[in-house]
C-alpha cells in the first residue's frame, strides 16, 4: 500500500477511507517483537483476513488495536480514532480466542450484560443477535451445559450485539464444525454487505479464500498482502498454504 | 496395580508443587508464623492490673500524724504483686476506666478506717468497665480478695466480716456472657473473611476465563468494574450479617444495647475494604488455590490480633502496632463500642474514619492495580 507511510494523522472530522489504519506500529515482548514496524489499512466494508502462524502477531495487533496493550512504537488509528480511546469501543465488537462467557449466566444474560455495558439495552438488540447465531431455543440454558460450538456463537452474539461498525475476531472459527463455520462466515458476509468491516485471524489457511483480502504475518510483519486471488497467482501456488509458504521465503515479500 | 504407576502420579505432583514456590514457602513459613503469633498470645506475661483508687476516707489521727485507709492499703496491696495502684476523683477514674487506661477503680468509703480497726462492718464500691465478660466477673472477686488480705496484714487482729465488695459494672454487667462479648466481633469477622474470599475468587475468574479482557474492551471503566464488585458483594455481605445478626439475637438471644441501623453501616464498611482487598490481592493470584492461600496471611493474624482472643491494648507492642494496621481492630472495636457499650454514631466516628479510609486505600489500590495489569 504505497503512500500510507507518509500519511499524518487523521482527525475524527476528516471523511475516513480506512477504517483500520496503523502506521510503523510496534510492540515488543523482552526481545521478542510481537508486532514490528506494521502498516495497515482495513478499508470500509471489507473483510480483512489476518493470517500467520501462532505467535506471529496477530493477537498482539488486535489487542493494541482494542486499547488492551500499549504500542512501543508508531500509532495506530481506528474508526478515525488514535487508539487508545475509550470512546472507540462501544462502535467496535471484539471475539477473543478464549470463550470469555459467564458459565452461570444463560446465553441470553451473558448477552444481555455485555450488551449492556456496550450501550444497547434494546430486547430486540439481544434477540436479534441470539436469532442471527442460531442461538434462540438455547438462549436461557447456562452457558457451562452449552458445548464448545454453541459457547462459540454465544460469544459471537456478545461481540455484535451493539451493531458494532467494526467487528475484530480473534480466530472466531476455531473448534467450530464445518457446518457452524460456513454459516458464521454466511453471516460475516451478510453484515459486511450491509457495511460493517471485519478484521478476522486465522491460521486456517481455508477461510482465507472467504476473506476480502488477506495479509499474511510472520515474525510481527505483514509479509505480504492482497486478495486471496492476487496471492495466489504473485506466488504462483494453487492453495493459499502453499501460496503463504512461498510468500513467506521470498526475500522481500510485500 | 502397578508400583510405577503410582510412582510416576507422585513424581508429577512433587515436581508441580515443587514448581510452586508460593505453595511451597507458604506450606513451610505459613505454620510457623501462626503458631509463632498463637503462642506468644496465649503466654502472654500476665500484665499489672491497672487500679485506680478513689478514696473519700478521712482516716483518724493518730500520734504519728493523720492515717488513712488509702495509707494502709495502698502498699499493702501492691506487695501482694500483679497491679499497680494510683489515686484519681472519682470522675477522672471514671473516665480513664472508659478510655481502657484503668483495668479497675476502687472506692473506699468513708468510715472504712475505722472499720478496719474495730471490725465493724464496711462496703467498698469496685467498678470495673463491664464489656470483657471475663475480667467483668473475675475482677471484683480478685481485687476484693487482695483488699481483705491488706486490711489482715494490717490489723491481724481484726475480728468481724470481712470487707464487702459492691460491684459496679460502666457497661454490659454480670449477665453479659463470654457469647455477649463476642458476637458483635464474629460478626464483622465473618463478613470481612467471607467478602475477601468471594471477591479475591470471583475476580481471579475474571481473568482466568477470560471475561476481563472482555470488559475491557466495553466501555466499562476500571474504576466501575470496582464499584460494581464493591456494590454486588456488600450487598451480600449485608445480607449475610443480617442473618447472623438476627439468629444470634433471636435464637441464641445475646444481649446487645447499640443501635442496629449503625452496627450495618459499621458493616457496609468493613465489606468495602474485603471486597477491594480481595480484588486487589487477587491480581497476584494465579490460582483459586493461590487466592486460598492468602487466608493465613490476611485472615489469620487478624482473628489472632484484632482483640477477638486478647484485648489489643493487652498486647506487647510490636503486635500491637500490627494490630493498628488491620481493618478489624477497628471494625471489633467499634463493634463492641456499639452492640455492648451503646455507643452512638458520635462515639465511634473515629473507628468509623479508619475504617472508610482503610476502604478508600483498598478501592484505590485494587483500581490502580487492575490498571496496570491490563496494557
Amino acid at each position: 500500500m504505497p503512500g500510507i507511510g507518509r500519511r499524518r494523522r487523521m482527525t475524527p472530522n476528516t471523511p475516513m477511507e480506512y477504517v483500520i489504519e496503523t502506521r510503523q506500529l510496534s510492540r515488543h515482548f523482552g526481545p521478542i517483537w510481537a508486532v514490528r514496524q506494521l502498516d495497515l489499512a482495513v478499508q470500509a466494508g471489507e473483510i480483512y483476513g489476518l493470517l500467520g502462524p501462532n505467535g506471529s502477531g496477530k493477537t498482539t495487533l488486535m489487542r493494541i488495536l482494542m486499547g488492551l496493550a500499549k504500542a512501543d512504537g508508531g500509532e495506530a488509528v481506528v474508526l478515525g480514532h488514535r487508539v487508545p480511546d475509550a470512546a472507540l469501543l462501544s462502535a467496535i465488537g471484539y471475539m477473543t480466542q478464549a470463550e470469555a462467557l459467564y458459565g452461570d449466566l444463560s446465553a441470553a444474560e451473558n448477552v444481555r450484560f455485555f450488551a449492556a455495558l456496550l450501550g444497547t439495552n434494546s430486547r430486540a438488540a439481544i434477540d436479534a443477535a441470539l436469532e442471527l447465531v442460531d442461538l434462540a431455543d438455547r438462549a436461557n440454558d447456562p452457558v457451562r451445559t452449552l458445548s464448545g460450538g454453541l459457547r462459540r456463537r454465544v460469544s459471537l452474539a456478545c461481540a455484535l450485539v451493539h451493531r458494532p461498525r467494526l467487528l475484530i475476531l480473534d480466530e472466531p472459527t476455531v473448534g467450530v464444525d464445518p457446518q457452524l463455520r460456513a454459516s458464521f462466515w454466511e453471516h460475516f458476509r451478510r453484515l459486511r454487505d450491509q457495511g460493517v468491516t471485519f478484521l478476522i485471524s486465522s491460521h486456517v489457511m481455508d477461510e482465507a479464500d472467504r476473506c476480502d483480502r488477506l495479509g499474511f504475518m510472520r515474525s510481527g510483519r505483514l509479509i505480504a498482502e492482497g486478495s486471496p486471488g492476487e496471492l495466489r497467482s504473485r506466488s504462483g501456488a494453487t492453495d493459499l498454504e502453499q501460496a503463504f509458504l512461498t510468500l513467506a521465503e521470498a526475500p522481500s515479500a510485500a | 496395580m502397578q508400583p510405577s504407576r503410582v510412582v510416576s502420579m507422585t513424581r508429577r505432583l512433587v515436581i508441580q508443587i515443587r514448581r510452586d514456590h508460593r505453595s511451597v514457602g507458604l506450606l513451610l513459613v505459613v505454620p510457623m508464623i501462626v503458631m509463632g503469633l498463637l503462642g506468644y498470645i496465649l503466654r502472654l506475661d500476665r500484665y499489672d492490673l491497672r487500679v485506680g483508687l478513689v478514696s473519700t476516707d478521712q482516716g483518724l489521727p493518730t500520734l504519728a500524724g493523720a492515717l488513712s485507709a488509702t495509707e494502709a492499703l495502698n502498699s499493702r496491696m501492691e506487695d501482694q504483686g500483679g497491679l499497680t495502684i494510683e489515686e484519681f476523683n472519682r470522675a477522672e477514674a471514671e473516665q480513664l476506666l472508659r478510655d481502657g487506661q484503668l483495668d479497675v477503680v476502687l472506692v473506699l468509703p468513708e468510715g472504712l478506717f475505722r472499720s478496719m480497726l474495730d471490725g465493724s462492718e464496711a462496703r467498698v464500691e469496685v467498678l470495673v468497665e463491664g464489656s470483657n465478660p471475663s475480667q467483668a466477673e473475675a475482677l471484683p472477686a480478685q481485687i476484693g480478695a487482695m483488699l481483705n488480705q491488706a486490711v489482715r496484714e494490717f490489723n491481724p487482729t481484726r475480728q468481724g466480716a470481712e470487707i464487702q465488695v459492691e460491684t459496679q459494672y460502666l457497661y454490659a454487667g454480670p449477665e453479659y456472657d463470654f457469647l455477649d462479648s463476642f458476637a458483635p466481633v464474629y460478626i464483622a469477622f465473618f463478613a470481612f473473611f467471607f467478602v475477601f474470599l468471594l471477591t479475591g475468587v470471583s475476580f481471579l475468574r475474571e481473568r482466568t476465563q477470560g471475561t476481563m479482557e472482555r470488559l475491557l474492551a466495553t466501555p466499562i471503566t476500571r474504576i466501575e468494574i470496582v464499584l460494581g464488585y464493591m456494590l454486588g458483594f456488600g450487598f451480600f455481605a449485608l445480607i449475610q450479617s443480617g442473618v447472623i445478626l438476627f439468629f444470634t439475637i433471636l435464637v441464641l438471644k445475646i444481649r446487645y444495647v447499640g443501635d442496629l441501623a449503625l452496627v450495618f453501616l459499621l458493616l457496609g464498611l468493613v465489606a468495602i475494604g474485603a471486597v477491594n482487598l480481595g480484588i486487589f490481592l487477587s491480581t497476584y493470584a494465579r490460582t483459586e488455590l493461590q487466592v486460598v492461600q492468602f487466608i493465613p496471611i490476611v485472615i489469620v493474624p487478624q482473628a489472632l490480633l484484632s482483640g477477638m482472643i486478647v484485648p489489643v491494648d493487652q498486647l506487647p507492642q510490636l503486635l500491637r502496632l500490627a494490630a493498628h494496621l488491620m481493618p478489624l481492630t477497628y471494625a471489633n472495636r467499634a463493634m463492641t463500642d456499639v452492640m455492648i457499650r451503646g455507643f452512638g454514631l458520635s462515639g465511634v466516628a473515629g473507628d468509623l474514619a479508619v475504617l472508610l479510609a482503610f476502604a478508600v486505600l483498598a478501592l484505590v489500590l485494587s483500581a490502580t492495580t487492575l490498571r496496570r495489569q491490563f496494557i
